[in-house]
């Protein structure tokens, strides 16, 4: 069964940065710049470098925050903390840019489920105030990391994710998604689960999608398109779940994989973006 | 003419704007390219640039301004089939290959293409530049982004900032 885990992943949206392993074409190393010493890949950690001469003009100091922003936000997890030690601007850049955190970017050669890459997780969402933009988990096995787990969800929901990929490891395949994905996130605009045992909804408990701030029109078609049977019971909730899911018209990934109360697959929350065009006033 | 459907070439002679840099330079270019600019093609629409007037760009020096339109040229067949539908590999991977050998220039001409690609909303610029500048950052300690980006050495609090950090934040550096 292990082998179809990639497939499925292989068919989750991109990563919103590509892993760094991933994009590392050689093109770029022809650009060189003041030192031309660093093309190592693998840098070593608290290596205290002496001092080199830099040419003691940063110009990248002119650019304004948003484009400092913009270039963070291009930056796999690691990278992207790492400019916090830059200097105390960088470390605002850093905090005020939202956070994309993936574990592809974070997992080292441990494979399926390290402790590292869960800690590794756990602490970079810690450390950043949020909001969140984008959360990709897919190497992890959090059978052995439940309580990171929950801990971990219920910081996202506090730092209003955007955009959820959770996809767990199995075995066992009867691992409880957290009650926090479904009642806390809010802010979710987009959300894949895989691999989760599905918790108990009981009727006076409703997903929180509905209740978002600014309901626009389509949170609301998204209302009655899943959450409307979740007033019904726990079990045609989950059913319509998945037949929401596996609607030809939104045919993400839906691989029910035997149990009944196994649900394996993928629910997206598409709501529109609602940003506002500024109307011009001239 | 304010017509929304300027984007398609009409008829024979492309309608050309005229383009003036901070230092007084003009640039001529077709109003398809300079309309790569969100800014510009407000102005453009409204028949501004035209004619003797030409449109001032006060915040842009003239190597910038030259270097943005030589993006906006290459780009401009592209962006007016509304993202190339029916481009061909080959139109893709020329212009994927413009756009690398395009932002293989000196750091702080850079910084002056995503600044004015900021201020003209160019977006397609704004983010290969902005690209660019994180590969440089890929794969490298703090200490060595600091030389690569050029910053003054650290002053030993800046060290021992930096070192504080790197503890701190050690999930960063596995």
């Amino acid at each position: 069964m292990d082998f179809i885990f990639p497939f499925i992943v292989s068919l989750l949206p991109p990563p919103v940065v590509p892993a760094p392993e991933a994009d590392s074409d050689s093109d770029d190393e022809r650009f060189s710049l003041t030192s031309s010493s660093s093309s190592d890949a693998s840098v070593d950690p608290p290596a205290f470098l002496p001092a080199a001469p830099g040419d003691g003009e940063d110009h990248i100091s002119r650019l304004p925050d948003t484009l400092l922003s913009d270039i963070i936000s291009r930056l796999p997890t690691k990278e992207a903390a790492r400019t916090v030690a830059l200097s105390t601007r960088w470390r605002g850049v850093w905090a005020a840019t939202p956070l994309v955190v993936d574990d592809a970017h974070l997992a080292g050669d441990e494979g399926i489920c390290g402790i590292p890459t869960m800690r590794a997780v756990s602490r970079c969402v810690d450390a950043h105030p949020g909001p969140v933009r984008g959360v990709r988990l897919t190497r992890i096995s959090f059978y052995d990391h439940e309580y990171a787990l929950w801990r971990l969800v219920a910081a996202l929901a506090a730092k209003e994710v955007r955009d959820l990929i959770l996809f767990n490891r199995p075995w066992p395949l009867n691992m409880p998604l957290p009650d926090d994905v479904l009642f806390r996130c809010a802010s979710l605009e987009r959300l894949y689960l895989g691999v989760w045992h599905i918790p108990k909804i009981t009727a006076g408990a409703r997903p929180r999608w509905t209740t978002s701030a600014n309901s626009a029109s389509p949170t609301a078609s998204l209302k009655t398109k899943i959450l409307k049977p979740c007033s019904r019971t726990a079990r045609s909730w989950r059913s319509s779940l998945l037949s929401w899911v596996t609607t030809p018209r939104r045919a993400f990934v839906s691989c029910p994989v035997a149990s009944r109360s196994l649900w394996s697959g993928c629910l997206t929350l598409t709501r529109s973006s609602s940003r506002t065009h500024p109307v011009s006033s001239g | 003419m304010a017509a929304p459907e300027s984007g398609d070439g009409n008829n024979g002679a492309a309608r050309m704007v005229t383009l003036i840099s901070s230092d007084n330079t003009r640039f001529e270019v077709e109003a398809a390219a300079a309309s790569l600019s969100q800014t510009l093609q407000l102005t453009i629409l409204d028949g501004g640039g035209g004619g003797g007037d030409g449109i001032p760009l006060p915040n842009v020096d003239s190597a910038t301004l030259s270097k943005v339109l030589e993006y906006c040229i290459k780009h401009a067949p592209a962006a007016a089939n509304g993202g190339a539908p029916n481009a061909t590999a080959v139109d893709r991977a020329e212009l994927e290959r413009f756009d690398n050998e395009f932002v293989n220039i000196d750091q702080s001409v850079l910084y002056s293409l995503i600044m004015a690609a900021h201020n003209l909303e160019i977006e397609g610029l704004q983010s290969l530049v902005a690209k660019k500048v994180a590969d440089m950052i890929k794969g490298k300690s703090p200490m060595e982004i600091r030389r690569t980006l050029g910053f003054p050495d650290p002053t030993p609090e800046e060290q021992a900032e930096m070192n504080a950090h790197m503890l701190e934040y050690g999930w960063a550096y596995e």
